[in-house]
């Protein structure tokens, strides 16, 4: 139960490299706080600066208002969960959950009741005997996650808890850490590269890119409201479309000039778009609002896309269609009764009220 | 058809391998004046067999004092070299300090430098350390110059350094020092490696023969090999009573070997890792 802050933490690893850049966080007392980015973006170095696994190279990390820079792992009140469980090979799962007790020197019985009251919660009293050999990976997973409940930790750091396991079990996991959360109430801090679990689980969500924050939200917020045009690329399945080309003003009216086509950009947009006229941008437009022209026939023409299909893929419920305007690549989810074929042309209507727009050198969203 | 004749290529020469150790143990029971009778041939004579030869053998060999004395030696060897072989191993491949490349270095020299060049700078050093003469300094003296082995540093700090990082971190986290983790986590993860150290050493002194001949001076010292080689020089030379000795002390390695092999298996250490 505690409050965790960063303030301007780096990491700076030998050799120069720097693998935290001025990170600044502050996660709430019970609040789950989800790192995500792409592999070495520095996630789990964030987490194991706070666990004391890794020494802060500069900047403080609080933990319920102590700075703990100086403090070692053992006495932070942490537990963490680990992408490979790192269980005690030779230990019962009931040893493995008690050891962290026993070396705090906890009476006996304090420890079994513990233990079992765990244990329960996570379903795997029938196991407690067995050695993590004879587990297999979601129980495994359940008997990592109960080392770390046991310790009735100021807050929980997980590291990838779930990449190890099979998709099914994945989604039962996260399910049963989000409805642990909920019961325990305590601080969380969850690491993953799976952005799917970011917007599940975590209550904010940070994104991350080499080392720098690039956001942080909740996962609404950072679905609807990207920050750049990374995180508008990185949030969401399947990914953000993005056309290059340049804004163009005429009169009152603005536009985005693709090069073979041109949208009218509607209001409010507009207005904030006008002093980038001439500017290069990016166009960002999620696949749920590009449209075939049949599912909207009365639709603008000046906000119209020719484009040929390329690929094809039959979800069940909609379609993903993947098609190509000769210079940009799209992706667009249509209704399931669309039959298209590979090489048609196509017409798209692009909901331009919820297009984005990246543009200068660091990509930032323009509106 | 291809298999049947494997098998018998693979038994002929198991065979050829315990033809001589059959032979001995067959003639272990022998009369004195049969031993040598019939070649290999003799093992199919059942005449007269009997134990007089082990009977004279532990008497004369003194084999009693002999096992005794082994014991101790290899156990001391053994349990002052787990601990200390280990801890070196694991400060070798976990601890950061200065000059840490260097140790690790001049333990690979001596690896490869042989006992028999070591013997004499060894029994000027346990000389001037005093450890002649008495019973207790003469079994010190056996054990303490090989307490501590460079090739069991090495082959257990490779098995240190293979542990996952995860594991030993997740012992932090929960709240371990450095010695709880060697001791608890470490230690307990390599035992498959422990237990081939053990076994190897286990071998290697039990038939420990330049060294032992060297140090101990006195009849009541004497560990196995020397009672055993004891009997090819104390006249009357009896080939009867010589191989029920070989057979007695042959007995205990094979019995450790055993009880061991259950041991040196594929770690279960994959199984808390992922
Ligand atoms: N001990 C180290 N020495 C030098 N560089 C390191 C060290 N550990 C990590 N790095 C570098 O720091 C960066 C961040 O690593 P980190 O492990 O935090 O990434 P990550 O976001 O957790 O990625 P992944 O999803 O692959 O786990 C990487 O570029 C990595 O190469
Ligand atoms: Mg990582």
């Amino acid at each position: 139960m505690a409050k965790v802050v960063l303030e301007n933490v780096f990491k700076i690893y030998p050799g120069d490299v720097t693998a935290v850049h001025d990170a600044c966080l502050e996660i709430q007392d019970q609040e789950f706080v989800v790192l995500v980015g792409p592999s070495g973006c520095g996630k789990s170095t964030t987490l194991r600066m706070v666990a004391g696994l890794e020494d802060i190279s500069r900047g403080s990390i609080f933990i319920d208002g102590k700075k703990v820079n100086d403090i070692p792992p053992k006495d932070r009140d942490i537990a963490m969960v680990f992408q490979n469980y790192a269980l005690y090979p030779h230990m019962s799962v009931y040893n493995n959950m008690a050891f962290g007790l026993k070396l705090r020197k906890y009476p006996k019985a304090e420890i079994h009741k513990r233990v079992m009251e765990a244990a329960e919660i996570l379903g795997i009293v029938d196991y407690l005997e067995r050695k993590p050999k004879a587990l297999s990976g979601g129980q495994r997973q359940r008997v990592a996650v109960g080392r770390a409940i046991v310790r009735k930790p100021k807050a929980f750091l997980f590291d990838e808890p779930l990449s190890n396991l099979d998709a099914k079990m994945r989604v039962q996991m996260r399910a049963e850490i989000s409805k642990l959360h909920n019961r325990l109430k305590s601080t969380m801090i969850y690491v993953t590269h799976d952005q799917i679990e970011a917007m599940t689980m975590g209550d904010r969500i940070v994104v991350m890119k080499d080392g720098w924050i690039q956001q942080v939200d909740t996962p609404l917020n950072i679905y609807n409201q990207p920050a750049n045009q990374f995180v508008a690329g990185f949030i969401g399945s399947p990914p953000m479309n993005f056309f290059k080309g340049r804004i163009v003003r005429e009169g009152n009216a603005v536009f985005f000039d693709e090069g073979q086509f041109r949208l009218a950009v509607p209001e409010p947009a507009a207005g904030k778009l006008a002093p980038h006229a001439g500017q290069d941008v990016a166009l960002g437009i999620r696949p749920e609002h590009v449209h075939e022209r049949g599912e909207r026939p009365e639709a603008d023409p000046a906000r119209v896309v020719p484009a040929t299909v390329e690929v094809v893929e039959m979800m069940g419920s909609e379609v993903y269609l993947y098609a190509s305007t000769g210079r940009s690549n799209f992706t667009a989810r249509v209704q399931a009764a669309c039959r298209r074929q590979i090489g048609d042309a196509v017409e798209v209507v692009l909901d331009m009220e919820r297009a984005h727009f990246f543009g200068g050198a660091d990509e930032k969203a323009l509106l | 058809m291809k298999r049947a004749l494997g098998w018998l290529a693979a038994g002929a020469i198991a065979l050829g391998f315990l033809l001589p150790l059959l032979w001995m143990l067959h003639a272990s029971f022998r009369p004195e004046a049969e031993v040598f009778t019939g070649g290999f041939r003799g093992l199919f004579s059942f005449r007269g067999l009997g134990l007089d030869n082990y009977a004279a053998a532990w008497r004369r060999a003194a084999l009693g004092i002999g096992l005794l004395n082994s014991i101790l030696q290899v156990a001391g060897i053994l349990g002052l070299g787990l601990l200390f072989n280990s801890m070196a191993a694991f400060a070798l491949a976990r601890f950061e300090f200065a000059g840490r490349r260097l140790l690790f270095g001049l333990v690979l020299v001596l690896i490869i430098l042989p006992v028999e060049v070591l013997a004499v700078p060894l029994l000027l050093t346990v000389r001037d350390l005093g450890l002649t003469g008495g019973y207790g300094r003469t079994l010190a003296a056996l054990v303490l110059p090989f307490a501590v082995k460079a090739f069991n540093v090495y082959f257990l700090r490779q098995h240190f350094l293979a542990l996952p990082r995860d594991l030993e971190e997740a012992a932090v986290v929960d709240g371990a020092g450095p010695f709880r983790i060697y001791w608890s986590v470490a230690l307990p993860a390599i035992r498959p490696a422990l237990a081939t150290v053990l076994v190897l050493d286990v071998l290697t002194h039990w038939s420990d023969f330049i060294w032992p001949l060297i140090v101990c001076t006195r009849a009541e010292t004497r560990t196995v090999q020397l009672a055993l080689a004891n009997l090819f020089t104390q006249p009357p030379i009896q080939w009867g009573d010589i191989l029920a000795c070989a057979v007695l002390v042959t007995l205990p390695v094979l019995l450790v070997f055993r009880l061991a092999q259950r041991h040196v298996v594929a770690s279960d250490l994959g199984a808390g890792i992922k």
